[in-house]
């Protein structure tokens, strides 16, 4: 039943989906704030992407005389009735008993080399200067020394125990052929040792950003310049692409901008669509490019045990949309999300519960930085044609929109409206 | 520097911009939404587990089970299927004997209410009233017999059977069977509720004041109403009671209160956690309960702990209250924007049936009105609002940061 909804839902989706890119029709009705905020801001917004890597010293690891021995104590064990006789028997209790203080039965041999990758994440930045600079969440960025090993190491793991486990078992198969029972233990005795012996030789960040040029995604290195920490502490980070110039920008407001009930804006790229693939995702990659807009309240101001204060925001968030500028009714930067609280009811992260960490904040780190935000003068021009092109003076937007686009030839939104421009003209023709 | 952010922010209020509909109706509502908690008492008894001669028998059984091949002979395989058999007909194995285990138990829940008279009535919903007997009977199961008395048990019978390292599943086995014995025997008594106002007191703990209950109505889908009072309350902020046939499909609806979302979360101060949040969305049609009781549905998110809270129309009275949400039919889990909103008129009925008038209260009104002077940027006669409000109610949590906002100015 589930499947047919799907399809019904992606069906009705396309339908409604189609008419409006088919005919790129320009639309007569005044805009709304949203649309306008929208317009103005998301050549501004642009998908980031963070890879950690890690080399890591594994150890091989080598059972001791004490484990030797281990087997002789499991044939008393098994004379003295507490533990059945057969091999199977008698290993699984051996490895029971190693598992609970594997540095006693397992020392480390040859160490190895191992390098493990966290994979992409994906998190949204914005573009502040004419010349790169951008800003997102710390923890896009950065992750505590602890987590990341954490977590390189379990990945390191995963890969040691897998191939591992066999091998060990296999010295021990006169006594038993090995089973999932055997190789779980065999495993909690691997784990035990690794996590004690291994050690992170290096570790590595780096971050681009993604976008599509020509129908094809391209990935533009970014250098960190000054971070904040993670949520609950002030969780912003600046970037810097390297070597661009004339980027849009969308201006920053000023701390206290923004009151309980005014309308929020989120933009961003919710949802991890960097490494999906079509067969799992039935978005196509090509069309998640684009900013995703959300709208909700101000719903309060809270703040965090450090004093760090949040702006609790209605506007829907997902995971993608972290880093992501919120914006006021003006399109101007009111905060950054930094993350979705957490519901009791439903287990998971409640989707109209989004912390925002105010601009006022985000200032201060720019300053710190020695980053002053400046309007790009392609930003100037393509402001002014939308303005232009919302009035229904598409004559006079169409130059400024080509302005822009010779500022900044990567401008897809540029390109577009000219496109919808030159078709309506066609039309009218 | 992040102090003066803070203030920077909340002082910032008195922008040039006309006030949203919304930073109105929060601004004036907040004074009267109040936390408010539920805790309940209660003596958890299970009598002791005595092991029957048929369970005796088990071992012997066990070993003809070893002897014949179909399990294996060592002493912990031979538990294992003496308690997983045992397991299959606890009352045969397992009877109830003296001494009675005594523990205490304490629930806890948190909702939202609101003043409707300057003496202290507060409206909140009959499902803040207390967990009602079988979710007490499962709230002891899993909080006080699993991780406790059962867990003992467990580890009690393993001792003597001289089992000195168990492995996880024989101790599960074991926990489980005196789990199941004493599930079945358990007694939930002297049940004692008490409801309970946070005071916020600008420090991280905030004072609980005790709540009468005046009157309960039936929790969802019954009118989910519930009357409560303060003691020696005098002027009082309070909400105005609306009239929610006025209310259509489309109109903006306002719910403010206490999400268990930000009230739960330790990643926020104490002091924002005891601070009501504003949530706005369409009101989506009206719906009668299977119990015949209207209620209408709104689109604006609330959660756990919104419960009993005020429904607010864009005049800042109360169409009605938060009483519960739908789940997902598909999910089957609870959403965040199929609100459940009891009418005003119902509440308006209740309250007139236990004869309490709802009033919209002096201080109110004065400081309703000096916000509207200053969200115009009428600095000084807000000033002589403000102060008034603060001499009518000495208590007000909010005026204050007004006064000194506008002084400020």
């Amino acid at each position: 039943m589930l499947r047919t909804i799907a399809v019904a839902v992606s069906l009705a989706g396309t339908t409604a989906y189609l008419p409006a890119t088919v005919h790129a029709e320009v639309n007569e009705r005044p805009p709304t704030t949203a649309t306008l905020v929208a317009a103005r801001t998301e050549p501004a917004v642009h998908q980031l992407a963070a890879r950690f890597t890690a080399e890591l010293l594994v150890a091989q690891p080598q059972p001791t005389k004490a484990y030797a021995k281990l087997f002789d104590q499991a044939k008393k064990e098994a004379r003295a009735g507490r533990i059945g006789a057969d091999g199977q028997s008698r290993l699984k209790w051996v490895l029971r008993t190693a598992a609970a203080d594997p540095a006693r039965y397992v020392r480390p041999g040859k160490t190895r080399k191992v390098k493990t990758d966290l994979g992409p994440g994906s998190c949204t930045a914005w573009v502040i200067t004419p010349q790169g600079h951008l800003v997102t969440a710390a923890h896009c960025v950065e992750m505590t020394k602890s987590d990341l090993t954490a977590q390189h190491l379990t990945i390191a793991l995963l890969k040691r125990i897998e191939g591992e486990t066999d091998a060990f078992l296999k010295a021990h198969r006169e006594l038993a052929a090995p089973d999932r029972g055997l190789r779980q233990l065999a495993a909690e005795l691997l784990q035990g040792f690794h996590v004690k012996t291994m050690r992170v030789k290096s570790a590595h960040a780096a971050y681009s950003l993604v976008r599509l040029e020509k129908g094809k995604i391209r990935r533009l290195p970014v250098d960190l310049l000054t971070d904040g920490s993670p949520y609950p502490g002030p969780d912003v980070a600046v970037l810097k692409i390297r070597g661009v110039r004339n980027l849009p920008t969308v201006p920053l407001g000023r701390a206290g901008d923004v009151r309980v009930g005014d309308p929020l804006y989120v933009s961003g790229f919710p949802g991890n669509t960097i490494g999906t693939t079509l067969s799992t995702n039935p978005i196509d990659p090509k069309s998640a490019f684009k900013p995703i807009f959300t709208a909700g309240i101000h719903n309060g101001l809270i703040t965090t045990p450090k004093g760090v204060p949040y702006i609790h925001a209605q506007a829907p968030s997902y995971g993608g949309n972290s880093g992501g500028p919120v914006f006021d009714r003006h399109g101007r930067v009111a905060g950054l999300l930094s993350a979705g609280l957490r519901t009791g009811s439903i287990g998971g992260e409640a989707e109209q519960s989004s912390t925002v960490l105010p601009v006022g904040v985000i200032r201060a780190y720019l300053a710190k930085a020695g980053v002053r935000p400046v309007t790009s003068e392609t930003t100037r021009v393509y402001d002014e044609a939308l303005a232009d092109f919302f009035a229904g003076r598409y004559q006079a937007a169409l130059p400024k929109f080509r302005k822009a686009l010779a500022l900044y030839p990567a401008h897809p939104y540029a390109r577009d409206y000219i496109r919808q421009i030159t078709a309506k003209r066609g039309n009218d023709a | 520097m992040l102090k003066t952010l803070v203030l920077a922010v909340s002082l910032a209020a008195g922008s040039a911009q006309p006030p949203e509909t919304g930073t109105l109706v929060a601004a004036a509502s907040d004074p009267a939404v109040r936390h408010i908690y539920s805790v309940q008492t209660a003596a958890v008894t299970v009598p002791a587990p005595r092991l029957t001669k048929a369970f005796a028998k088990l071992y012997g059984r066990a070993d003809q089970q070893a002897a014949a091949g179909r399990i294996p002979a060592d002493r912990t395989s031979k538990l294992k299927w003496v308690l997983r058999t045992a397991l299959g007909d606890v009352e045969r194995y397992v009877r109830p004997a003296k001494p009675y285990r005594k523990q205490p138990m304490t629930a806890v829940n948190s909702c939202t209410g609101w003043w409707v008279t300057p003496q202290g009535h507060m409206v909140t919903a009959a499902s803040c009233l207390g967990y009602d007997g079988a979710t007490l009977r499962a709230f002891a199961v899993a909080e006080v017999l699993a991780p406790i008395v059962s867990r003992g048990d467990g580890q009690a019978f393993l001792k003597a059977a001289k089992i000195s390292k168990p492995d996880e599943g024989l101790a599960k086995l074991a926990q489980g069977l005196f789990q199941a014995f004493n599930a079945q025997h358990l007694k939930v008594s002297g049940v004692r509720s008490t409801m309970l106002l946070e005071q916020p007191t600008g420090k991280a703990r905030p004072d609980l004041k005790p709540l009468s209950v005046l009157a309960r109505g039936e929790e969802f889908p019954g009118v989910d109403f519930a009357l409560l009072k303060l003691k020696g309350a005098r002027n009082l902020p309070t909400i105005r009671l609306g009239d929610d046939a006025g209310v259509r499909i489309g109109d903006r609806l306002y719910v403010n209160g206490y999400p268990r979302t930000l009230v739960d979360s330790a990643t926020f101060s104490d002091r924002s956690r005891m601070r009501p949040l504003l949530t706005e969305g369409p009101m989506n049609g009206r719906r009668v309960t299977a119990s015949g009781v209207p209620y209408l549905q709104t689109q604006a998110p609330s959660y756990a702990g919104n419960t009993g809270g005020p429904v607010l129309t864009a005049d800042g009275r109360a169409a009605g209250m938060t009483v519960a949400v739908l789940s997902d039919p598909l999910l089957g889990e609870q959403t965040e924007t199929l609100g459940m909103v009891l009418p005003a008129s119902l509440i308006k009925q209740r309250l007139g049936a236990a004869g309490v008038r709802p009033v919209w209260s002096e201080t109110s009104r004065v400081y309703r009105a000096g916000l509207g002077d200053y969200f115009a940027g009428r600095h000084q006669a807000a000033l002589a609002k403000f102060r008034r409000v603060l001499a009518l109610d000495p208590g007000h949590l909010y005026v204050r940061e007004y006064l000194k906002a506008a002084k400020a100015r």
